[in-house]
């Protein structure tokens, strides 16, 4: 709580970056990014955006811009060094706002600069290009000059051997990838007249530490000197522009010295703690938290040479990257971004190592996973500034107040071990909390649910109560219709029943809700046990105003037996109001099996008219023929070349029966508006075959030819006949409704179903039926006596069947049918 | 098929726009390196076309032709290898036109079978041509064997009787290539011209192979046989240079430098020939003459250096001759070292003031620019900075620019305080190993540069006629100097612990000291301060006798009325002859005349009065 406080910009976001490829440089306003794929993106701080992107043939590993600010070159994991003229708007100074968009640029190949696959790093410096490659063993500096010709102009060339001591179990590649060498420039201070605005941020030394650790040669030509950390730990360092010098003995001798080794890879190295002639001590940093200072030593009184010395320090590691400026080192752990305030406690140098350790604190700044730095600079209001790439891509800018050594402060350990709880508890509560937050929204839910189960179960509850009086007027709002239809499949016809659910309540059907469709054969043959079944169509959700569709086969196992009747309801399982990730399973303990709701919607019939086979809907080749012999017994018969032993009804030619209703009866019950006898035929004939087409007309003649669900050719009529003699007012106009067919079965069952629909439609229409016929008692009195003889008939044939097999079952089979013909081809008349 | 002539002639045509592209470009002044790599990717994209179907003999002339174009123009863009992986790419295309499947990637035997199957058709002079190329990759590996086997298979007669043992030289004098060039199908070089060039590089590679062995006569011998061919005239400088080196090796200075003169008349920025010239007048005592050779050397450099050196010609012979090859002929030291050796030559023999001005251009350029500096050259290093500014400071005082000369040795002396230790004690008894010899080493060069600095600073003063500044800094030249102590008696002899280095440093740090204490000595003097000036001039004497200070004794003496102690080193001192220059001692440590600038006739002209006296 008492850490520096800093502000933390997001500047912008980026995809996830690979933590040891992220280089970071900026210049001016601009910032130079890559995040270790084959991008640069050259960002823009002031407008917040990505200006440019530079695509390069490979992975980018290392940037650097030229001398003059012109030029970028880029290392990358091809080995190839590029060098690519920066677009012209960055550089000069009146920027165009035009161009909103970024420009994407692809670094053509010929750009490239310098090949070879063992470099590692690179630096540009005074206009040489120095760079740094591992080859068997051997780490080489080589000097081009910068802005030079194709193939590079080589000036020079070091060598240093690395160390195999702790490199032996790993390759050259593994090691470089892992962490790649540090090439830094430090300037004498004589040279930062040079480059006026930027010589603030070259790195370098006062002349007397200087000349200290690089030579008189060096501090004489004010050469700037290249200093590397290698992975192996040691810091070397060579003058840059002094040219190769005898040595004591008079032979050449190798630039290049090593200063010290830190013995894990370098990350840093830079200079700090400005003095009255420039920065008083070098820095440089290992990744796993060694920390290097190197200052001078003052001739003594004693006129002691001057010296220097190192002083070692420890920080938490791992260190990914750091910065410096006047009086702190900023560096990143992956946990934290610290800044580490340095004293300048040379002067106090004889009391020991160990005051010098208590003044090491470093401050956590609360920024977390920094991989790559880039500053610091002091913006215009006095506070500095760091821009930080996270490991998740971000890009944010660090505000450290002034002034912020001040603070009063937690010893560092306590204050550690606060964070700690505190954040323990933040957690704990949360966890909680998060907890009954989603217990309380599953209840909400679930009564929600409940909510509208009930309000769909009373809404048809409704319905049911006032059935009766609105059975086809107005419209329910959930109901649920079915049409049956034949379909063909797999060159099988096959009859199927269309439900559709339809919800025009206001409701919306959630989940949970089952249509549930019952089919019964009102049959009960020997063989259609397992021809009533259940079929049960769960839905997710059902809108008000939605349709749901389903088909159901009519045809079980056992074949087709008509007429079926088929039960519709609505079925919600209480179970469902409880989602199967519940936390609560006590209440869903106690919904068993029993735990639902079945709310009828409809009751359909489906019969033999329904059934049928229209003449036109069908072409013969789908009429049903199983074999081949069917087929040509039917061409056969036909032709009447076969003569059928099997059958008895062919023997009798078609079989007919006939249902005679009152032509005024159907005429008030369908309200028939046609005027003539024709016309009223069809119409009766339209109502049976195509009941919900009622308006258009697609029976267009009194005889309707149709094929049964059997295959036989069945034939309906409807005429009007006059009976002169059955009514006293009158002749009476009689509609004649007559079944022909050669099947005894489909006769059978459309004449049931006629009978049925005739049933349903005169069932509440009797009450009403005031206006009563004179009927003459003749004729009433025949047609009794004329069922009469026939029940006789029958009991005759009850009874010598009862009596003993004597007789042929055959023959008192025929004696029925013959009964029951003639009942059926002498009807009465439906008044 | 009837597009394929078509094809052909198209291409004919698109090879031969490239090379007039070429051509023109090459005729014209100002050779561009864009135009040449241009004609390469042009020449480059051309070839893919052509490779991009199958190989046939009808169009084996025009791919052939293509490729050996191609490859000129990329000698400057790629690697050997490169050229080489395409150039086995061809081949085998050629023999896959021709008809025979050979898979091998081997180079020697793929030119084997590429020779048999058409080496007596009508594509030989194509063939030939490619030769030419994998003959010039190869001289540029160095690889002269290969060379050798190569031109050999060319010559078949050769290879079934070669009684006569097979000699390169011989083998490419007598090599006979078809030489035959269609007009309808371009080069960028004729392929006389290549073999030619071939042939001249083949030669010098050889003779310097033969003097890296240090075979310097053969290598005479082949030098002999490349003056006889056509060559370039940049590489016709190179081959009278390289004689003359090997004569200047055989001990033969005079016919060194007769190749020498005849090579820079052949070339004057011919920089190896006049260093070497430079090199063997030095060896021969002849200042004047080494130091103008030096300076034209250093003019020359300067020339070159101001010359953007981006060459345009296709085939450079630095490609051909391969790196090693080329600096071992043209070795030559960096600028700012021919400037010092120019610089330290003019000073040393006297003529001061262009001395002068070269260590003022040679302290600037190390100020400013750092490029020259880095440059390495072979063998030579570079003196260390602080003695470069101590003879700066020697030069400057005796050109009698006082105050520069005190600035001058004023930064040494802030160089080099930090490291000046509190004494430094030299046990030459006890065994030290190399690294810490290094360091001992460093710190007495140390002492001997503030000391030297301080020394030149006192001259200075003393020349102003401030002998009180000059007492000083002699006082604190002294007081430096003495801090070295030497703990075994005869440090001259040789020790185990004494090298050769550490003998050298003690003899110029006792001249030093001697010098000092001579100079103060002296001072006192004219200040009359005869006492110490006794015992300063009596130290001086045991550290570096010489006449200069016995005279002076003698005066001293004289004054202090002690007449007999004077007549007798006077005696002493007239009867040797001057001391002899040490040549011993770093240049800003050496004496001049002009430092006995005091009167001694005065004393003179007593002494024979005081001698006569006695005598009589």
């Amino acid at each position: 709580m008492d850490a520096v406080r800093c502000s933390v910009e997001y500047l912008s976001e980026f995809s996830d970056c690979q933590s040891h490829s992220v280089r970071v440089i900026q210049d001016g306003v601009n910032l130079f990014l890559t995040r270790g794929d084959r991008d640069v993106l050259i960002f823009n701080i002031q407008e917040r955006r990505v200006t440019t992107v530079m695509l390069f043939e490979a992975s980018v590993i290392n940037l650097a811009l030229s001398d003059d600010k012109h030029r970028l070159y880029a290392l990358c994991a091809n080995g190839g060094l590029y060098c690519t003229p920066l677009p012209p708007q960055l550089s000069s100074s009146v920027r165009v706002n035009k161009s909103p968009d970024s420009v994407q640029y692809t670094v053509p190949d010929d750009s490239i600069v310098l090949k070879n696959a063992s470099l590692q790093a690179f630096t540009i410096v005074e206009k040489i290009l120095v760079t740094l490659s591992l080859h068997k063993s051997v780490w080489s500096f080589d000097l081009y000059e910068e802005p030079g010709s194709r193939p590079l102009h080589k000036l020079a060339c070091f060598q240093v051997v690395t160390l195999n001591t702790c490199c032996l179990n790993l390759t050259d590649k593994e090691k470089s990838v892992s962490s790649p060498p540090v090439l830094t420039c430090i300037y004498p201070e004589g040279s930062t007249s040079v480059s006026t605005d930027q010589s603030d941020l070259r790195p370098h030394l006062e002349p007397h530490l200087f000349r200290l650790l690089f030579g008189v040669d060096a501090s004489l030509v004010n050469s700037p000197v290249i200093l590397c950390g290698l992975p192996d730990g040691r810091i070397c360092c060579f003058p840059l522009l002094v040219p190769t010098l005898a040595g004591p003995t008079g032979e050449q001798r190798s630039p290049v010295r090593v200063l010290q080794s830190l013995e894990q890879p370098v990350v840093f190295i830079g200079t700090c703690i400005s003095g009255e002639h420039g920065p008083q001590c070098l820095v440089a940093v290992g990744q796993r938290g060694k920390l290097l200072i190197v200052r001078s030593k003052q001739a003594s009184m004693e006129g002691k040479k001057a010296d220097y010395s190192f002083n070692e320090h420890s920080v938490r590691g791992p260190v990914l990257c750091a910065c410096v400026d006047d009086k702190r080192l900023y560096y990143s752990s992956l946990n934290d971004l610290h800044a580490l305030q340095l004293t300048t406690t040379s002067s106090s140098e004889a009391t020991g190592t160990e005051s010098q350790l208590q003044a090491l604190t470093s401050d956590s700044l609360g920024v977390c996973r920094a991989i790559a730095l880039a500053g610091p600079y002091t913006n215009p209001t006095g506070s500095v500034q760091l821009l930080a790439v996270s490991l998740s891509g971000r890009l944010l800018r660090v505000n450290l107040p002034q002034g912020s050594e001040n603070v009063p402060r937690l010893p560092s350990s306590l204050a550690g071990q606060r964070v700690k709880d505190l954040l323990a508890s933040i957690a704990n509560i949360w966890e909680r909390a998060e907890s009954l937050k989603h217990k309380l929204q599953e209840k909400n839910e679930s009564l929600k649910h409940l909510n509208q189960v009930i309000n769909v179960c009373s809404l048809m509850l409704d319905n049911h109560g006032n059935e009766k009086v609105c059975n086809m007027g107005t419209k329910r709002p959930i109901s649920c219709c079915g049409v049956a239809r034949w379909s063909s499949l797999l060159q099988r016809d096959s009859l199927t029943l269309t439900c559709v659910l339809e919800n025009s309540s206001g409701c919306t059907l959630e989940h949970g809700w089952t249509l549930c469709i019952q089919v019964h054969p009102l049959s009960k043959g020997p063989n259609m046990e397992g021809s009533s079944g259940t079929y049960s169509f769960p839905f997710m959700k059902l809108d008000s105003g939605q349709k749901l569709d389903v088909t159901i086969p009519l045809e079980s196992t056992g074949g087709l037996s008509l007429p079926v009747k088929v039960y519709c309801s609505l079925v919600f399982s209480l179970s469902a109001l409880f989602s199967p990730e519940a936390s609560s399973p006590g209440v869903s303990q106690l919904l068993t099996e029993m735990g639902s709701i079945s709310a009828p919607l409809s009751t359909l019939t489906v019969d033999w008219l329904d059934a049928l086979r229209l003449d036109g809907s069908f072409s013969n080749g789908n009429i049903r023929h199983n074999t081949v012999t069917d087929g040509i017994q039917t061409f056969l018969r036909s032709r009447g070349a076969i003569t059928r032993d099997s059958d008895t009804t062919t023997k009798s030619g078609p079989i007919t029966v006939m249902v005679r209703v009152s032509s005024q009866l159907l005429n008030t019950k369908l309200h028939l508006s046609a005027t003539s006898s024709t016309e009223r035929c069809m119409s009766v004939l339209n109502w049976l075959v195509s009941p919900e087409e009622r308006g258009q007309m697609s029976v267009q003649s009194p005889v309707v030819c149709a094929y049964s669900p059997d295959g036989c050719s069945v034939k309906l009529l409807v005429k009007e006949v006059t009976l002169g003699d059955f009514c006293s007012d009158g002749p009476l106009e009689v509609l004649e409704i007559r079944v022909e067919s050669s099947s005894v079965a489909a006769v059978c069952g459309l004449h049931h179903a006629i009978l049925r629909r005739l049933q349903v439609l005169l069932r509440d229409a009797a009450v009403k039926c005031v206006h009563t016929k004179q009927l003459k008692a003749q004729s009433l009195i025949e047609a009794v006596r004329h069922v009469e003889s026939l029940y006789e008939d029958l009991q005759d044939a009850q009874n010598q069947e009862a009596l003993g097999g004597t007789m042929k079952t055959n023959k008192n089979s025929e004696i029925l049918f013959r009964i029951f013909l003639q009942l059926r081809a002498n009807p009465l008349v439906i008044l | 098929m009837s597009f394929v002539p078509c094809l052909v002639d198209r291409w004919s045509e698109e090879n031969n726009s490239i090379i007039l592209t070429w051509k023109q470009n090459e005729r014209g002044l100002e050779p561009n390196q864009n135009v040449l790599k241009r004609c390469c990717s042009e020449s480059r994209k051309l070839l893919q076309k052509i490779q991009g179907i199958p190989a046939a003999t009808e169009r084996l002339e025009l791919e052939m032709t293509v490729s050996y174009n191609t490859f000129l123009f990329s000698l400057s863009f790629s690697n050997a290898s490169e050229i080489e992986e395409s150039l086995t790419h061809s081949l085998l295309r050629a023999l896959e036109a021709a008809g025979s499947q050979v898979s091998c990637s081997d180079p020697v035997q793929l030119w084997e079978a590429v020779l048999q199957t058409l080496g007596s058709s009508v594509y030989v002079p194509y063939v030939h041509k490619l030769l030419l190329i994998q003959w010039m990759l190869w001289l540029m590996q160095c690889q002269l064997e290969r060379v050798l086997t190569l031109l050999m298979q060319t010559d078949h007669k050769n290879v079934f009787h070669s009684s006569a043992p097979v000699n390169l030289q011989t083998e490419t004098r007598n090599l006979a290539l078809s030489m035959e060039e269609d007009s309808s199908l371009m080069v960028a070089m004729t392929a006389k011209d290549l073999k030619d060039l071939l042939h001249i590089c083949t030669v010098i590679c050889q003779g310097v192979e033969q003097m890296k062995m240090e075979k310097y006569s053969e290598a005479l011998d082949i030098f002999q046989e490349a003056k006889g061919l056509p060559s370039p005239r940049s590489l016709l400088a190179q081959i009278h240079t390289l004689p003359g080196q090997s004569f200047a090796k055989l001990g033969q200075p005079h016919c060194a430098l007769h190749f020498y003169r005849k090579a820079v008349e052949v070339d004057c920025a011919c920089h190896s020939a006049l260093y070497q010239s430079a090199l063997v007048f030095r060896q021969l005592g002849n200042p004047k003459a080494e130091m103008e050779a030096l300076h034209l050397l250093y003019s020359a450099v300067q020339l070159h250096s101001d010359k953007s050196s981006s060459s345009a010609s296709l085939v450079s012979l630095a490609t051909l001759l391969g790196g090693e090859q080329m600096t071992f002929i043209s070795r030559v030291p960096s600028p700012s070292l021919i400037l010092h050796t120019l610089a330290h030559t003019c000073v040393f023999n006297g003529s001061i003031s262009d001395g002068v001005e070269y260590y003022l251009d040679l302290l600037a350029s190390l100020q400013s620019d750092g490029k020259d500096l880095i440059h390495t050259g072979e063998g030579a290093s570079f003196p260390r900075i602080p003695v470069v500014y101590l003879e700066a400071g020697f030069a400057l005082l005796k050109a009698k620019r006082y105050s520069d000369a005190l600035v001058v040795c004023e930064e040494v002396i802030t160089s080099t305080l930090d490291f000046i230790p509190e004494r430094l004690l030299l046990d030459a008894d006890e065994k030290q190993n190399v690294a810490d010899s290094d360091v001992v080493l460093e710190n007495v060069d140390f002492v001997l540069w503030a000391g030297a600095a301080h020394l030149l600073q006192a001259q200075a003063h003393w020349k102003l006629k401030d002998t009180k500044e000059a007492i000083t800094n002699f006082t604190r030249s002294i007081n430096n100097l003495v801090k070295v102590l030497i703990k075994q008696k005869d440090w001259k002899q040789k020790h185990l612990g004494n090298t050769e280095a550490m003998v050298e440093r003690m003899v110029t740090l006792e001249a030093a000291k001697g010098q000092a204490l001579a100079g103060r000595g002296f001072c006192f003097l004219e200040r009359g301060e005869l006492k110490e000036a006794l015992r300063d001039l009596h130290l001086s004497f045991q550290m570096t006798p010489g006449s200069h200070i016995k005279m002076l004794l003698s005066e001293v003496l004289w004054r202090l009325d002690r007449r007999e102690e004077a007549s007798a080193h006077w005696r002493e001192a007239y009867s040797t002859s001057d001391a002899p220059k040490s040549v011993n001692v770093p240049l800003y440590l050496q004496l001049w005349p002009d430092d006995t600038a005091f009167d001694f006739s005065e004393l003179k002209k007593k002494m024979v009065e005081y001698i006569q006296a006695k005598k009589t």
